[in-house]
């Protein structure tokens, strides 16, 4: 039951880091390998402005959104320079503009904040465990599961009900189409990858107090966040969050039936995933 | 002035054997002693490169206070290897190609392994700072390098048997580690070093296989449940850097102070604290390179601990300070005693010298030119009492010697 809810948090973890690149991926079609970097921006962020030990949860959160509107701006500065030149290029090229982004994310944060670890402590109230049914649960852990969850409704809300999302889904599908109804295309693009990177300073901020920060801390996710978003169907949130809540499940899984082989388990369950849905569970979407 | 032969074979005679003189006979009359010092000073390593590059100015500092050598100054060059053996071979090819013989290079095995070859056609002495890999003294051995760091069997030997000694209560052990085969020879050495210790003493001790984690994880909450579980009273962890204070975080919320009776850390030392503060674990043992004030009474440690105040306002320095300034001591000590620069001759004297470092007495062991110094072991922990939230509570000492690896030079430990 412990593994099962472990595996819980980790998959709402991995689907923080992943809904801000699925979400670029399905507006821009490009796979940006500096969103771990901007995770970690996000988290240095948040970390200076909480300290090493947080007063509160809503202190822990309040500075979540301020990392998420930093990140952002960042992420519409990098949309403006980088993003948009390279949207209709070969994906290699893609691939070596956003590895370059990231190094001088990485480089940015070891000139800002240096090369030393530093740690965030879970605020009050988070910082201990609770018994349900018996079960000893991390409390720290029930946060990023409701966390994982708020951020997937409001997501999905926003993409599938609220008008803003139905425009950045109109000129996903067809820019073209949606400029000549009279919608600002550029605007849209603007906001959404404003929006995707946002969404990668929050998981950064959100996370603080369950990794150590150190300029590697992009790395820890993104891997993972990757094969998320490739299972669940590139650009669609509603996969990555299935295919989170799966990944966990089977990270937790494999802890317990091959300990002595980490993390294996979730590359064969890619692998397989992959042979049986190869467009991802609920396929590609242009959001 | 008319040139007569007398004269002209007086003139050949003294330019000749100027020429002759070795190196550091016509450093005195100006000429610096370069030390190449090549490491890692970007990418993932970088943290450890900038210790090891603060530690060789200090010592080069240090030393050219006190008058250099031989009365020339000592002067560090600084490679970058870009955390690859590439980097480090092409550094090392241009140092050398600058008439650069002597050198000091750590602390990744990969990059070593790619300069120890070359050694011997550029006729270079190199001191390997902090390397601990076995293969750099056996089956990769290089006559010409000498390996100022400490093997697991030395370091994480030593620690098992002191663990035995002081816990002599503890039957039971759990280890936890990354999914790394080079760690395996950390909890290998460490369980060794504490059955050997037991079994001296007429007790048993079991040892619990480790738990792995994968490396960089981001959730270790699975396997912390999975030692607790294990009811063992002993826990010895060998993750590492970011990884090992994530997992100390994330075990804080199931009280793994209360759950173990020992805690042990491989090597973070004082990583942990600095990150933790005042959520460091209550006690939480740790091997380390280098602690200034377990050296009572040695004046070069002090020194040393001083000038890296003054140089970061850190009171406690990473072990690679101290490890890295008695690197260019044992070169620099060298060339003075021998008076050359040629390996031919720097290597007998290293070899048989032992100079007096912040470490305590370097001296190699000469089969294999393994480092065979003390061994250091610090407890520190979570007090309320200190402004920094923790404190360091005690300290051990064992002579390294007695825990080294049998030396196999030039074939692999088996």
């Amino acid at each position: 039951m412990f593994t099962l809810v472990n595996g819980l948090t980790t998959g709402m973890a991995v689907f923080l880091v992943a809904a801000g690149l699925t979400l670029v991926f399905g507006i821009m079609r490009i796979l940006n390998f500096a969103h771990g970097a901007f995770f970690m921006i996000g988290a240095y962020v948040a970390s200076t402005l909480v300290g090493s030990a947080p007063r509160s949860v809503l202190a822990l959160v309040a500075a979540a959104v301020v990392a998420a509107l930093v990140v952002g701006v960042l992420g519409i500065v990098v949309q403006r320079f980088v993003l948009r030149r390279i949207q209709h290029v070969d994906e290699h090229y893609m691939l070596i503009a956003t590895f370059a982004v990231m190094l001088v994310c990485v480089g940015f944060v070891k000139l800002i904040w240096g090369l030393e670890f530093l740690s965030v402590d879970p605020p009050p109230g988070i910082d201990t465990g609770v018994e349900i049914f018996s079960l000893f649960v991390p409390s720290f852990s029930l946060f990023i599961i409701s966390s994982g969850v708020v951020v997937f409704l409001v997501l999905d809300f926003v993409i599938h009900r609220a008008w803003t999302g139905k425009m950045i889904t109109a000129i996903a599908r067809d820019g073209w189409m949606a400029e000549l109804l009279g919608i600002n295309v550029p605007a849209g693009i603007m906001a959404a990858v404003g929006g995707s990177f946002a969404l990668a300073g929050l998981a950064g901020g959100l996370l603080l107090p369950n990794q150590t920060l150190s300029p590697a801390l992009g790395d820890t996710f993104l891997l993972l966040a990757f094969i998320t978003v490739v299972i669940g169907g590139l650009g669609n949130v509603r996969g990555a969050f299935i295919a989170a809540i799966l990944l966990g499940l089977i990270d937790g899984l494999n802890t317990m039936l091959l300990p002595a082989y980490p993390g294996v388990a979730v590359y064969v369950g890619m692998v397989a995933f992959l042979l049986l849905w190869p467009n991802g569970i609920l396929g590609e979407s242009r959001l | 002035m008319r040139l007569n032969r007398r004269h002209f074979l007086a003139t050949s005679a003294a330019g000749l054997g100027a020429l002759a003189m070795p190196g550091i006979l016509r450093a005195q009359q100006g000429e610096a002693v370069r030390i190449g010092l090549i490491t890692t000073l970007s990418g993932p390593g970088q943290l450890y490169g900038n210790y090891i590059k603060d530690g060789s100015e200090i010592a080069v500092e240090r030393l050219n206070a006190a008058g250099g050598v031989n009365g020339a100054k000592i002067e560090l060059v600084v490679r970058d290897d870009k955390n690859s053996p590439e980097g480090a071979v092409t550094a090392f090819r241009e140092l050398t190609g600058n008439g650069i013989k002597l050198f000091a290079q750590g602390t990744f095995t990969a990059n070593l392994l790619g300069t120890l070859p070359l050694l011997e056609d550029a006729d270079v002495t190199m001191v390997m700072v902090g390397a601990s890999a076995l293969a750099l003294t056996h089956e990769a051995y290089n006559p010409r390098a000498f390996r100022l760091g400490f093997s697991s069997p030395m370091c994480f030997g030593g620690y098992g048997n002191l663990m035995a000694q002081k816990h002599p209560e503890i039957e039971k052990w759990a280890m936890l580690r990354s999914d790394v085969t080079a760690l395996a020879d950390i909890t290998n050495a460490f369980s060794n070093g504490l059955k050997a210790e037991t079994e001296k003493a007429g007790r048993k001790v079991e040892v619990l296989d480790p738990v792995l984690v994968p490396y960089g994880g981001a959730d270790f909450r699975n396997q912390i449940s999975n030692i607790i579980g294990s009811g063992a009273p002993g826990l010895f962890n060998v993750l590492q850097g970011a990884d090992a204070i994530s997992y100390y975080k994330q075990a804080r919320t199931f009280s793994l102070d209360e759950k173990f009776k020992v805690l042990c850390d491989s090597a973070n030392e004082f990583a942990i604290a600095k990150a933790m503060g005042a959520n460091t674990p209550a006690s939480l043992w740790s091997w380390t390179g280098w602690y200034p004030a377990a050296n009572k009474d040695n004046a070069v440690s002090d020194e040393v601990h001083k000038a890296y105040i003054k140089l970061r306002g850190d009171e406690y320095p990473n072990w690679y300070i101290g490890v890295s300034h008695d690197s260019i001591l044992t070169i620099a000590n060298a060339v003075a005693k021998a008076g050359s620069l040629d390996a031919a001759k720097l290597v007998p004297t290293i070899e048989t010298e032992t100079p007096q470092g912040a470490l305590g007495k370097i001296h190699f062991r000469k089969e294999d030119h393994a480092f065979a110094g003390d061994l250091t072991y610090i407890r520190f922990g979570r007090d309320d009492k200190n402004a920094n939230g923790w404190s360091v509570f005690e300290t051990a000492q064992l002579p390294g010697a007695e825990f080294l690896e049998r030396a196999t030079p030039g074939s692999k430990l088996n």
